[in-house]
C-alpha cells in the first residue's frame, strides 16, 4: 500500500519538472556567445563565407551562386543539365516561384546582412575598432551585395533587417537606389579609420581594403552611369591588385562551384548564344579557356564545353581587381569619345597576357562593342556580364534583341524577354513588398 | 504562467493521489481466486489465448495451452466473468467469491463468424473494446504473417484497417513506407503516427538515412523506414488508434494516431516450437516507356554546328532540322541490356514458447535475405571480369537486404498480485541500395538516354557496370528492450510501471571506388561517405487504476499516470575525397571533411482519467492530459489536453432483442485533443558554425542559423468521432461505421521568412488551421459457413476531405516539390498546381500540335490533391476441405488523387525523347501536353489521375492432415504459396501509380526515375512441434 502511494506520488512529482526537460544543443551557438571580440571575429569569417557562397556557390551543387546564374541568363553559359528552374534562367523566362532564384536572392541577402552585422559587431566588440581594417572590409562586402542585387534583379528589391528581436521590413529600392546604397557602403568603408589609405612604408602593408572599396565604388558608379566619377574612384588602384574570394578542396562549403559545375558537365561555355552572344569559344581567347568534351552534357542534349578558367575546386575567384579598375577608366575614355585612349588602356591590359593589340575602333558604336567585349572576356565568369548587358540597353541604347540571346532555344521553345531576375514570391511575406517595380534593364 | 501551470498540475495530481491513498487505507484483500477452463463447445478441445475478464475490477487473463485461466487475489464479492476469443461468441458467467474461496467457472464457447468485442490496449491498460468510446482497429498480425506474403512490417498494415494508408515509395528492396491515418493534419510537422511496441515508444523515422542515393536531397531516394526493422514474425497483434479523439492520453505527438504493436508472448504449457522457411522471387514485372529518338541524318540541326542533335517534330516545323529517322528503344525493356532480373528472397526462422504458471517465455530467431530486382547484365559482368579479373558481389547484386532478428520475451508471476514482463528484441541488418529517383546515376535515369543498342553504351547514359560499382550500404544494430511490471496490491487497484530503451546504431556508407564508377563529377577519383549515428528513445511510463463499485449499477474506474520520454540522437559525418586506387578508407583520402550532430528532445506528461460504467452497458469517460516539452518556447508553458467519450451497448439493454436483425449494437462517440511538438530547436534563435577562408587560411566562422520563436507551442488537433458497431444476421455480418471531424489549430507553419531579412529561410509560427473530416466503414462477414467450406470477406474503406482553412495572415502559399505543390488556403494540403492547359486545336489539320495551338492559362490553378483521399480494401479468405486449404486475396484501392508523371514530362523537356514530341502519330492530347511543357513550361498535362486497384495479395495455404504432420514428428504442417503486387488496374499512363521520388516526404510526391513496385512470389513452409 505504501509503495503504491509512493509510486503515484513519484509519477506526479515528475510533472513538476525537476530539470528533466533541460537539454543540450551543442550544434548551435547562442546569440549571447557571440557578444565578444572573438565572437565578432567569428562573425567576420562567417560573413566572408556567406559572401563567397552567395557569389560563387559551393561544392554541394544544391544551390547556385550569383556568378553561375547571372552568367546563365547572360551569354556566358548555356545549361547542359536538366533542372527546369535553371533552364528558366538560361531561357530568360523566369517565374516568381523559381526556387533557384529564391536561393540566390536569399543567399545574397544573407551575405549582406552578415557583412553589415559583422561590421557592427566588430565596431562594438573590438578593443581598438579604429585600428581595425576588418570593419571596412565588411562594409565593402556589404556594398558589393547591393551592386549584385542591382545588376541582377529587377528594380524594387527591399532590404530588411533585424533590430534585436524585431524584424524591420525594408521598402523597395529602385535599381539606381541600390547602386546609391552600394556607393554609400563603399564610402563608409573608405572612411573607416582602420583602413589603410595608402601603402604603409613601415609594415609594407598594401591598402587592400581601400582598393577593394574603390573598385566596388567605381563599379557601382558605372552602374549609375557616372563614368567620370567611376574612373576617379579607381585611379589609385594598381593594375596588379586583386581581392579574391577563396576556396578549398574541403569542406564542400568552400569548394569553387564554378569549377564544380563545369567539370560536372552542368554548365557549358556558350558561343554566340542566341545569335547575338559573344564568341567566347570561337574567339579562341586565352581569357576564356575551355575544353571541348565532344559529348553532350548531363542533359544528353547540349554540347559540353567545359570552362577551364578555374582549374580546381580550390581556385580563387576575383571579386575586384586592378584590371577592372583599368576597364572602368577605359569606359570613361569611351564616354569622353576618346576611342584611342580607350583602346590604349585595353591594349595595355592585353599586353599583360600576351594578347595581340586591338585596332582603335572607327566609330563610337564600335568602341562600345570593343569595350564590352573586352570586359566580357577579361571578367568572364566573375558575375559582371549580366550587369554589362543591362547597361548596354540602359546606358548605350541597345535593344534587348541586340544584346540578349533570342530566337530558338537549344532545348526547344524560344527565349523569353527577361533581362533581369524577378524577385521570389517568398518576399511577399514582407508587407512592404509589391513585386518588381519594373522589369526594365 | 509557467510556474502557475506546474503548481496546478501538482495540485491536481496531489488530489488524485490523496484520494487513492485514502481508498487504499480502507480496503484489505483476502486471498481468493476464480479460475476454470475454456473449451470449444463443438469439439471439446481447450481454447488457448482466450481473454477472460473479471468485470468490475477490470482484470484480464489469457488462457494457457490447456485452456486454463486463473485470477488470484480476488476480493470477496460477486463478479461477472466474460470470455472473449476471436471466432467465438462471447460468453459470460458469474462468480460469487467468498473469503479464501477458489471458485471454478468453466466455459464452452460456440463459434461465431463475426465478433465485435475483444480486448484492446489503451493508454491506461487493457480494456474491452466495446467499453472504449472510439474506434480501434485491430490486426491479427500473427495469422497474417503466417499465411500472407509479408515481406516487411508495412505489409502487415496495408489494406487492413479503414483510414490507414500505407504508401510504399517504390519497389527497391529496403525502401521505406509513408503511413497516413485519416489523412494529413499538419502543414509543416510530421504526419506519421506514433509507434509503441510492448508499451514503450520506439524509433520510427520514416526516412532514416543520409545516403545521397538520388531522390530530392540527402536522405531521400530509397530511404529506409525504421518501422520495417521489426520482424513481422514476432508480432502478435497491432492496434491502431486513429486520431486525437482516441489518442489524447498519449500526449503530444499523438495527433496523427498511434500504432501499438504487441509482440508474441509465451503461455503456460509445454514448449511449443514453430519453424518456418520461405523461399521466393522478387521480380520487376513492369513495362517501361520507350525512348523515341528523332534524328537528322544530315546532322544539320541549326542549333549548334557539328552537333548531331535530336530532331523533334517541332524543330522540323521551325526549319531547324529534318527528321530522317525515329528509333524506339528502352534498355530496361530489352532482356539483353536490362539489369532488372528476378532476385531471391529467403527467410528462415524458429520460435519457441511455453512456460509454467510462474514463468513464461517466447524466444525467436529469424534470418532474412532479399535480393532486389537489380542484377548486372551478363555481358557487362563478363566485361568487368575481363578487365579487372574479379567482380565484387555488390556490383553484381547492388540492392540487397540481410537481416537477423532475435527476440526474448519473458513473463514472470512474481507473486499472486504481481507480474513482470521483460521484452528484448535485437535486430541486425545490412542493406545495399542502388541510386533511385532523380539522378543520372540511377538505372531508370540512365535508361532515359536516347541511345540505341548498337551504341557503345547500348542505349544507356551510364552503363549498369559503372552505376553498380558504387556501393551504398546501411548497417543497423538495434536493441528494443522493455520491462513492464504490473502490481495489484488490492483487488480494486492495479498499477503498472514500464521502462523502455530503444537504441539504434546506424552506419551509412557510400563508396565510389577509384576509377570504377561513372565519370560523373569527381566520383571517379574515389569518394567515401561514412556517417554513423546512435539514436535512442527512453520511455518511463507509470500508471495506476482504481476500480470501485459505487453502487450495484454504477462502476467507477479512476486512472492516473505519468510518462517521461527522451529522444536523443548523435551522429558524425565523415567524407573522404580523392582515394588512392584500392583504398576505401576516409583516412587515406586526399581531402577529408567531418562534422557532428546532436539532437535531444524531452517530454513529461501526466494524465487523470475517470470512467463510469453504468449497468455495464453505458460507459462514460473523461480525462485530462498535461504535457510539457523541451521544444516549447520560453514564453509557453505546459499544455492541457481534454478528452471525453461515451460507449453505449444498446444491445445489452433489456429492450433490445438480440435474436432480431441486430445481434449486437453499440453507439459510440468520442472527443479528444492531442498535439504535435515543435522541432528541437525551432523555438531558439541561434547561429551556426560555418567554414570560411581568408588570406589563405581556412577557419571557422559563425553565420545566422535560425530566427526562432519564443512563443512556440504545440499545435492542437481536436477531433470528435461518432459511430456504431453492429453485428447482424446472427453474428454473420459485422459492421463498423465512423464519422470523424478533426481540426488542427495553432498549426505550426514553417513560414517562409521574407528573404530580404537575410536571416533563416523559415520560421515556425502557430498560425494555421487544417480540417479533416471523413467516414470509415468496415464490414466483416462470413458468406459461406459450412462444415467443409467457409468464406470470409472483410471490406474496409474510407473517404476524407482535407483543407487548409487558414495559413496565417499575410503568409504566402507555401510552395515546394519543385514549385509544383502548394499549401494554399481553401485547398487540400500539398495539392498539385500549375498553369492550366485551357485547350488545344490542330488548326491547320496537319496532325501536329504546333507552337501556338495550345492555349495555356496565365496563373497557376489547383489541379488536384497529391495524396489519395479514398481507399478501400477487400480481404477474402476462402477455406476449403474442412479447413485444409485456405485461399486468401487482398484487393487494394486508392483514389481521389493525382500523380505528377514527371518522368514523362522530363523526357519531353529537356531530354526530347518522349513520344509526344518525336512521333508524328502520337495522339493530339499527348502532343498537346508535350508542347505545353516544352514551350510553356507547365506541368499541367502530366498531372494524371492516379487511382488504382491492385491485387495486392494472393495466397494459397495447404494445411497437411495431422497424420502427415506426425510423420515429421510435428503437430502442425502447412505450406503457403503467395504472391504480392500481382495485378494493377489504373488509368495512370506511367509505369506505376504507386511510387514517389520524394520517398517518405511529408507531402512532396512525384513519379520520377523511381523503381516501381515489384512482385513477390514466395513459398513458405510452417512446421509446428
Amino acid at each position: 500500500m505504501t509503495t503504491a502511494s509512493m509510486l503515484l506520488v513519484a509519477a506526479l512529482a515528475l510533472s513538476t519538472g525537476c530539470g528533466l526537460l533541460e537539454t543540450d544543443q551543442p550544434n548551435i551557438v547562442e546569440p549571447g556567445d557571440v557578444e565578444s571580440e572573438a565572437g565578432a571575429l567569428a562573425l567576420r569569417v562567417g560573413a566572408i563565407s556567406d559572401f563567397t557562397f552567395a557569389q560563387d556557390g559551393d561544392g554541394t551543387q544544391f544551390e547556385d551562386g550569383h556568378i553561375l546564374l547571372s552568367g546563365l541568363m547572360a551569354d556566358e553559359f548555356v545549361l547542359s543539365t536538366t533542372p527546369p528552374t535553371e533552364q528558366e534562367i538560361d531561357q530568360r523566362r523566369v517565374f516568381e516561384n523559381n526556387s533557384t532564384v529564391y536561393d540566390m536572392f536569399h543567399n545574397l541577402h544573407r551575405a549582406r546582412a552578415a557583412a553589415e552585422g559583422a561590421a557592427a559587431a566588430l565596431r562594438e566588440q573590438r578593443a581598438e575598432p579604429d585600428a581595425d581594417p576588418f570593419i571596412g572590409e565588411m562594409l565593402s562586402l556589404a556594398g558589393f551585395t547591393y551592386v549584385l542585387f542591382g545588376e541582377s534583379f529587377c528594380s524594387g528589391v527591399p532590404f530588411s533587417h533585424l533590430e534585436g528581436d524585431e524584424i524591420v521590413y525594408g521598402a523597395p529600392q529602385t535599381t539606381d537606389e541600390m547602386f546609391q546604397t552600394a556607393v554609400a557602403r563603399f564610402d563608409a568603408a573608405l572612411a573607416e579609420p582602420g583602413v589603410l589609405l595608402e601603402l604603409d612604408p613601415e609594415s609594407g602593408l598594401e591598402p587592400e581594403i581601400t582598393y577593394l572599396a574603390a573598385v566596388g565604388k567605381g563599379r557601382a558608379l558605372l552602374d549609375r552611369g557616372l563614368f567620370t566619377e567611376a574612373a576617379a574612384a579607381v585611379v589609385d588602384v594598381p593594375t596588379d591588385f586583386q581581392y579574391v574570394t577563396e576556396h578549398a578542396d574541403s569542406p564542400l562549403r568552400l569548394q569553387n562551384a564554378i569549377y564544380s559545375y563545369s567539370v560536372g558537365w552542368l554548365w557549358s561555355v556558350s558561343d554566340q548564344e542566341g545569335e547575338v552572344g559573344l564568341p567566347y569559344r570561337s574567339a579562341d581567347d586565352a581569357r576564356v579557356p575551355f575544353f571541348d568534351e565532344e559529348s553532350a552534357g548531363l542533359d544528353n542534349t547540349t554540347p559540353q564545353f567545359t570552362l577551364l578558367k578555374y582549374p580546381d575546386a580550390s581556385a580563387s575567384v576575383v571579386l575586384a581587381d586592378g584590371i577592372e579598375a583599368r576597364l572602368i577608366e577605359a569606359e570613361a575614355q569611351l564616354q569622353a569619345s576618346s576611342l584611342g585612349g580607350m583602346t590604349a588602356i585595353l591594349n595595355d591590359l592585353r599586353a599583360t597576357q600576351g594578347l595581340d593589340p586591338l585596332d582603335a575602333p572607327g566609330t563610337q558604336d564600335e568602341g562600345v562593342d570593343q569595350l564590352f567585349s573586352e570586359r566580357a572576356f577579361w571578367m568572364f565568369a566573375t558575375g559582371h556580364r549580366l550587369g554589362d548587358m543591362r547597361r548596354l540597353i540602359r546606358q548605350y541604347g541597345r535593344t534587348e534583341e541586340e544584346v540578349f540571346p533570342s530566337g530558338s532555344y537549344i532545348k526547344g521553345g524560344s527565349y523569353g524577354n527577361d533581362v533581369n531576375l524577378p524577385m521570389p514570391q517568398e518576399e511577399g511575406n514582407n508587407p512592404n513588398f509589391n513585386g518588381c517595380l519594373d522589369r526594365e534593364a | 504562467m509557467k510556474a502557475g501551470m506546474r503548481r496546478w498540475m501538482l495540485r491536481a495530481g496531489g488530489v488524485v493521489c490523496a484520494l487513492a491513498l485514502a481508498a487504499v487505507s480502507l480496503a484489505e484483500a483476502q486471498q481468493s481466486s476464480v479460475g476454470g477452463v475454456v473449451t470449444d463447445e463443438a469439439t471439446g478441445q481447450p481454447l488457448e489465448a482466450a481473454r477472460v475478464l473479471l468485470t468490475g475490477v477490470n482484470r484480464i487473463e489469457a488462457t494457457n495451452q490447456e485452456g486454463r485461466y486463473l485470477f488470484r487475489n480476488v476480493a470477496p464479492g460477486s463478479y461477472a466473468v466474460r470470455v472473449l476469443r476471436l471466432g467465438y461468441r462471447p460468453a459470460t458467467g458469474s462468480a460469487n467469491v467468498a473469503p479464501g474461496e477458489a471458485v471454478t467457472l468453466d466455459f464452452a464457447l460456440t463459434g461465431a463468424p463475426v465478433q465485435l468485442d475483444e480486448i484492446v490496449t489503451t493508454a491506461t491498460g487493457e480494456q474491452r473494446k466495446l467499453e472504449v468510446g472510439n474506434v480501434v482497429a485491430t490486426i491479427d498480425a500473427a495469422r497474417i504473417a503466417e499465411e500472407s506474403p509479408i515481406a516487411e512490417f508495412g505489409n502487415l498494415l496495408s489494406g487492413r484497417a479503414a483510414g490507414v494508408q500505407v504508401q510504399k515509395s517504390g519497389g527497391t528492396t529496403g525502401t521505406g513506407t509513408r503511413i497516413r491515418i485519416r489523412g494529413s493534419n499538419s502543414v509543416s510537422l510530421s504526419n506519421e503516427p506514433l509507434y509503441y511496441i510492448d508499451g514503450i515508444r520506439m524509433e520510427s523515422g520514416a526516412s532514416s538515412g543520409t545516403l545521397d542515393i538520388g531522390g530530392f536531397g540527402q536522405g531521400a531516394g530509397a530511404a529506409p523506414s525504421r518501422i520495417n526493422d521489426l520482424n513481422p514474425e514476432d508480432i502478435e497483434s497491432i492496434e491502431i488508434v486513429k486520431g486525437p479523439a482516441a489518442a489524447t492520453l498519449y500526449g503530444i505527438q499523438a495527433s496523427n494516431g498511434v500504432v501499438r504493436i504487441t509482440t508474441k508472448r509465451g503461455r503456460a504449457g509445454k514448449a511449443r516450437w514453430n519453424l518456418y522457411s520461405e523461399l521466393g522471387a522478387v521480380r520487376d514485372h513492369n513495362t517501361y516507356p520507350i525512348n523515341f529518338n528523332g534524328r537528322d541524318s544530315t546532322q544539320a540541326t541549326g542549333i549548334d554546328e557539328g552537333w548531331d542533335g535530336f530532331c523533334v517534330v517541332q524543330f522540323e516545323l521551325e526549319g531547324l532540322c529534318t527528321q530522317t529517322a525515329v528509333s524506339q528503344f528502352s534498355p530496361l525493356d530489352d532482356p539483353f541490356t536490362s539489369p532488372l532480373k528476378a532476385g531471391l528472397r529467403q527467410q528462415y526462422g524458429a520460435n519457441v514458447s511455453g512456460g509454467t504458471e510462474q514463468l513464461t517465455y517466447y524466444l525467436s530467431g529469424d534470418y532474412e535475405n532479399e535480393d532486389g530486382v537489380y542484377r548486372l547484365p551478363a555481358f557487362e559482368e563478363d566485361s568487368v571480369l575481363e578487365t579487372r579479373g574479379t567482380i565484387p558481389d555488390h556490383q553484381i547484386r547492388p540492392n540487397t537486404l540481410e537481416r537477423v532478428s532475435l527476440r526474448a520475451n519473458l513473463g514472470a508471476n512474481v507473486s499472486s498480485d504481481a507480474d513482470i514482463q521483460a521484452n528484448v528484441g535485437y535486430i541486425s541488418s545490412d542493406a545495399r541500395f542502388v541510386e533511385n529517383d532523380n539522378s543520372f546515376l540511377t538505372i531508370t535515369g540512365s535508361a532515359e538516354a536516347s541511345g540505341l543498342p548498337e551504341d557503345v553504351n547500348r542505349g544507356w547514359f551510364f552503363i549498369p557496370a559503372e552505376l553498380f560499382a558504387q556501393r551504398n550500404t546501411q548497417s543497423t544494430e538495434r536493441f528494443i528492450s522493455g520491462l513492464t511490471g504490473n502490481w495489484r496490491p488490492l483487488s480494486w487497484l492495479t498499477t503498472r510501471a514500464t521502462l523502455g530503451y530503444d537504441v539504434t546504431n546506424r552506419q551509412d556508407v557510400q563508396f565510389w571506388p577509384t576509377g570504377q564508377v561513372a565519370d560523373y563529377l569527381e566520383n571517379r577519383a574515389g569518394l567515401k561517405y561514412d556517417n554513423r549515428f546512435q539514436i535512442t528513445q527512453t520511455s518511463v511510463d507509470l500508471a495506476a487504476s482504481a476500480r470501485f463499485k459505487l453502487s450495484p449499477a454504477l462502476g467507477s474506474k479512476t486512472s492516473v499516470g505519468g510518462q517521461f520520454y527522451r529522444d536523443y540522437a548523435t551522429g558524425t559525418f565523415t567524407t573522404g575525397r580523392g582515394l588512392p586506387a584500392g583504398s576505401e578508407t576516409v583516412t587515406g583520402a586526399g581531402s577529408t571533411e567531418a562534422r557532428d550532430t546532436t539532437v535531444e528532445s524531452r517530454s513529461l506528461g501526466t494524465y487523470v482519467e475517470q470512467e463510469f460504467a453504468i449497468k455495464e452497458r453505458l460507459y462514460v469517460t473523461g480525462a485530462l492530459r498535461f504535457d510539457d516539452n523541451s521544444a516549447f518556447g520560453e514564453n509557453f508553458d505546459a499544455t492541457v489536453y481534454p478528452k471525453a467519450s461515451v460507449s453505449w451497448l444498446v444491445s445489452e439493454e433489456p429492450f433490445f432483442n438480440p435474436d432480431g436483425f441486430l445481434s449486437t449494437f453499440r453507439l459510440r462517440g468520442a472527443f479528444g485533443v492531442s498535439g504535435q511538438q515543435p522541432g528541437t530547436t525551432d523555438a531558439l534563435r541561434y547561429f551556426t558554425p560555418v567554414a570560411g577562408k581568408r588570406g589563405g587560411v581556412a577557419g571557422t566562422g559563425i553565420t545566422f542559423g535560425s530566427l526562432g520563436n519564443q512563443d512556440l507551442k504545440p499545435e492542437r488537433s481536436r477531433e470528435f468521432e461518432l459511430g456504431f458497431d453492429a453485428s447482424i444476421l446472427g453474428d454473420r455480418v459485422g459492421l463498423e461505421f465512423t464519422y470523424y471531424n478533426k481540426r488542427t489549430r495553432d498549426a505550426l507553419v514553417q513560414r517562409n521568412v521574407a528573404p530580404s531579412i537575410g536571416a533563416s529561410e523559415f520560421q515556425f509560427f502557430n498560425l494555421g488551421e487544417v480540417k479533416n473530416y471523413g467516414f470509415e466503414v468496415a464490414i466483416n462477414t462470413r458468406l459461406i459457413d459450412t462444415r467443409s467450406v467457409a468464406w470470409d470477406l472483410a471490406l474496409s474503406g474510407s473517404v476524407y476531405d482535407n483543407e487548409l482553412v487558414e495559413l496565417g495572415e499575410g503568409v504566402e502559399p507555401i510552395i515546394f516539390g519543385f514549385g509544383l505543390q502548394r499549401h494554399a488556403e481553401g485547398y487540400p494540403l500539398g495539392g498539385y498546381w500549375a498553369r492550366p492547359i485551357l485547350g488545344f486545336d490542330d488548326a491547320n489539320a496537319n496532325g501536329i500540335i504546333e507552337v501556338g495551338e495550345v492555349t495555356v492559362g496565365d496563373e497557376a490553378v489547383f489541379r488536384g490533391r497529391a495524396l489519395p483521399n479514398k481507399e478501400a480494401s477487400l480481404n477474402s479468405a476462402l477455406t476449403l476441405f474442412d479447413g485444409r486449404v485456405r485461399v486468401g486475396t487482398q484487393f487494394d484501392y486508392r483514389g481521389g488523387h493525382y500523380l505528377d508523371n514527371a518522368i514523362e514530362s522530363f523526357r519531353c523537356t529537356p531530354v526530347l525523347n518522349c513520344r509526344g514530341l518525336v512521333d508524328r502519330t502520337a495522339p493530339l492530347d499527348e502532343q498537346a501536353r508535350a508542347s505545353a511543357v516544352l514551350n510553356e513550361a507547365t506541368e499541367w498535362g502530366y498531372y494524371e489521375p492516379a487511382w488504382f486497384i491492385k491485387l495486392r495479395e494472393l495466397s494459397l495455404t495447404l494445411f497437411a492432415p495431422d497424420d502427415w504432420a506426425r510423420r515429421f514428428r510435428a503437430s502442425r504442417l502447412s505450406l503457403t504459396l503467395a504472391g504480392r503486387n500481382l495485378w494493377t488496374i489504373t488509368d495512370y499512363s506511367g509505369v506505376d501509380p504507386e511510387v514517389n521520388a520524394f520517398a517518405q516526404d511529408n507531402f512532396a510526391t512525384s513519379d520520377f526515375e523511381s523503381q516501381p513496385q515489384v512482385q513477390y512470389w514466395t513459398a513458405r513452409l510452417n512446421i509446428g512441434f
